[in-house]
């Protein structure tokens, strides 16, 4: 029933590159406890592109930062759950064995490359770092093949020697991408790559990705909130609401038809660039506040089409198709 | 025809700076009508919030004009300006640094209007709380912080204080690209139905396609300080003449599946607007571009009904276009 059967008669245990059970994640603080992911089960592939879909509180950078154990400490806490890579559980790992698989194994591009950079260190350097510590490497060989990588995203190899500040934002993305691929990882995580960026230079970092996704066959997890970037990157999306997978699948069948109430309203809010123009439906009300989730199902509040059931009953996971499924209420007589 | 309510006219705007003259804007003319959106769309550093900022006067202009109401607002005198700014209002990108984060909400409301010595007292409180309804917000909210508010309230805040002298023009500047989508949506919708209610024109600068044609009656596109293509918005979404309009339509990722990787993907990034060479600007990234367009500085021409483009090969761009995207 829950997602994480699906598509496993397909694919071998072998070619399962991550698994998410079960994922509980809660942030403490002063203010209270905030459960920020509740209950997120995810599987990628070997070469699989996965799109990870929300808006800001919805959980979606807790579970990035969860695969990696990067949850900030003393405020951070996996409460329940498991997260596999390789078949080997990430929370049971050493902070040795943590630190080899972060940018090793897992390489991750995060938001905003002004502040994920080191500003003091020549962009080359912190590539060459990468490649030092994962490969074992000398700096000089290093340096040699961080030219290669600059020019391979289209900037000069001699720009080597610059500071983040020195280059574009499009450059700094690049010089992120680099640095999260050079290790050639299996799985790449993109916590919204291109949120920062322009269009025509979000529109190279896209073939960027894609290109380079293809060449180092790595899986992708890709973290945004833009789901055109979704519909040409990734082969399947979940699309996360109040800290859970709401409804997971294929693209081109959620987008095309989206059987969660929350996805049809994001699917409506967004203005479209063919086609007649629309007033839009704006969903009602806020984002479900983590620190209070409404009992049963957490968009209910906000919903159009809410049952008795939906307030107090939390929703599974139902099976539309062998590619789709849904946490709805309102789909239960139709499955 | 009605007079336009804003005409620009050939506005420039330059900073100096160590190797030269940045050129922010050059040459940039626009009118916007009574009641009419325009868009303004380009890449960021391409001088569409410099023109913002010029037109309320929050930067001097280096040459041109800007004709507000019989008025200049570029020559304007302070007291002029103070009068002007009544009626010509802003609404800023990010709702989280445009808000003063000691100030509660009500009193950032008040200030308006104590600005101008319009209210005071018990009537003030009454417009300040009939203001904050008219956008959305709860009374309640009027004694919170900024800080204590989402995106969307924060950013409902800066739309209400835009609103709250019964302004004729608002330069919107990014207005939404702060916000999640939901939020977005209420705010789009919002911004279109007090232009209903109250008349307004809006200068909506963005660098989101979809938004500016969700929202604009007419959009100019903007590339290093000069508009290279503007027209009434289904002709530019639907006959782009621009080979770089052509690549920025292009580039924007759709949900629409059918579509993938069908674009025009430009090279390099924007050059530096300092002391630019002369003809196109676009030509260095141009895939089109020609002996013609290094020396050659093509003007904005008349093209079509209220269609204008500033580039020489804008005959031949589209059919170009199509054998780019099959070639590809």
């Amino acid at each position: 029933m829950k997602a994480t059967g699906l598509l496993e008669k397909q694919a071998t245990q072998s070619d399962q590159v991550l698994r998410i059970e079960n994922l509980h994640v809660e942030y403490r603080s002063g203010g209270g406890i905030a459960k920020a992911v509740n209950g997120v089960n995810l599987t990628l592939h070997k070469g699989e592109a996965v799109g990870l879909v929300g808006e800001s509180g919805a959980g979606k950078t807790t579970t990035a930062l969860s695969i990696l154990n990067l949850l900030p400490e003393g405020t951070g806490y996996i409460t329940k759950g498991d997260i596999w890579f390789n078949n080997e559980s990430v929370l049971k790992k050493s902070e040795t064995e943590l630190n080899k698989m972060r940018g090793g194994q897992i390489g991750m591009v995060f938001a905003n490359p002004l502040t994920s950079l080191n500003p003091v260190f020549t962009i080359g350097h912190q590539v060459a770092m990468v490649l030092m510590k994962h490969r074992g490497i000398k700096e000089k060989q290093a340096n040699e093949t961080v030219k290669q990588l600059l020019e391979m995203v289209g900037i000069p190899g001699a720009r080597l020697n610059d500071y983040p500040y020195q280059l574009s934002g499009g450059m700094r993305q690049r010089v992120g991408i680099i640095a999260a691929l050079a290790c050639s990882p299996q799985l790449l995580i993109a916590d919204e790559p291109t949120t920062a960026l322009d269009v025509t230079i979000q529109a190279q970092i896209l073939e960027l990705m894609k290109k380079l996704q293809a060449e180092y066959a790595s899986s992708l997890l890709m973290i945004t909130h833009n789901l055109g970037i979704i519909s040409e990157l990734c082969q399947r999306v979940a699309i996360m609401y109040g800290g859970e997978i709401v409804e997971y699948g294929s693209v081109r069948e959620i987008f095309t038809a989206p059987k969660h109430w929350y996805t049809y309203g994001l699917l409506h809010a967004i203005p479209k660039l063919t086609g007649p123009r629309e007033t839009l439906e704006a969903l009602p009300g806020l984002v479900a506040n983590a620190q209070n989730l409404p009992a049963g199902c957490k968009f209910h509040e906000r919903c159009s089409h809410c049952l008795e059931k939906c307030k107090s009953q939390i929703p599974p996971m139902f099976k539309i198709t062998d590619n789709h499924s849904v946490a709805c209420w309102d789909v239960e007589g139709q499955v | 025809m009605s007079e336009p309510l804003i005409k620009i006219e050939g506005l420039k705007k330059y900073f100096p700076v160590k190797k030269g003259m940045l050129h922010a804007i050059d040459d940039f003319s626009l009118d916007i009508m009574p009641m009419e959106t325009v868009g303004l769309v380009g890449e960021s550093g391409c001088g569409k919030s410099t023109v913002g900022n010029v037109l309320v006067r929050l930067l001097d202009a280096t040459g041109g004009h800007v004709w507000f109401q019989g008025q200049d607002v570029v020559k304007a005198k302070p007291k002029e300006l103070k009068e002007i700014r009544k009626k010509m209002q802003m609404i800023f990108q990010d709702p989280y640094s445009s808000l003063n984060p000691r100030e509660t909400v009500g009193a950032i409301l008040s200030a308006p209007y104590q600005i101008h010595h319009l209210a005071s007292g018990k009537e003030l409180k009454h417009k300040v709380t009939e203001l904050a309804v008219s956008v959305g917000l709860e009374p309640y909210i009027l004694e919170k912080f900024p800080h204590e508010l989402d995106g969307g309230k924060r950013q409902l805040t800066g739309i209400a204080r835009a609103l709250s002298l019964n302004p004729k023009f608002i330069i919107c500047d990014e207005p939404v690209s702060a916000l999640d989508v939901s939020v977005q949506a209420k705010i789009i919708n919002l911004l279109i139905s007090m232009k209903q209610k109250m008349g307004l024109s809006y200068l909506f600068i963005s660098h989101d396609l979809s938004v500016v044609r969700h929202i604009s009656d007419r959009v100019a596109i903007m590339y290093l300080g000069q508009i290279v293509e503007t027209a009434p918005t289904e002709v530019i979404f639907g006959n782009t003449l621009h080979p770089y309009s052509i690549a920025l339509l292009s580039a924007v990722p759709q949900v629409d599946s059918n579509n993938k990787s069908k674009r025009i993907v430009l090279k390099g990034d924007v050059p530096s607007p300092v002391n630019p060479k002369p003809g196109c600007r676009f030509a260095p990234r141009c895939w089109m571009s020609d002996e013609k367009c290094k020396s050659e500085t093509p003007a904005l021409v008349e093209v079509g009904s209220g269609h204008q483009v500033a580039c020489h090969f804008w005959k031949q761009s589209r059919a170009q276009a199509q054998r780019v995207l099959n070639g590809n």
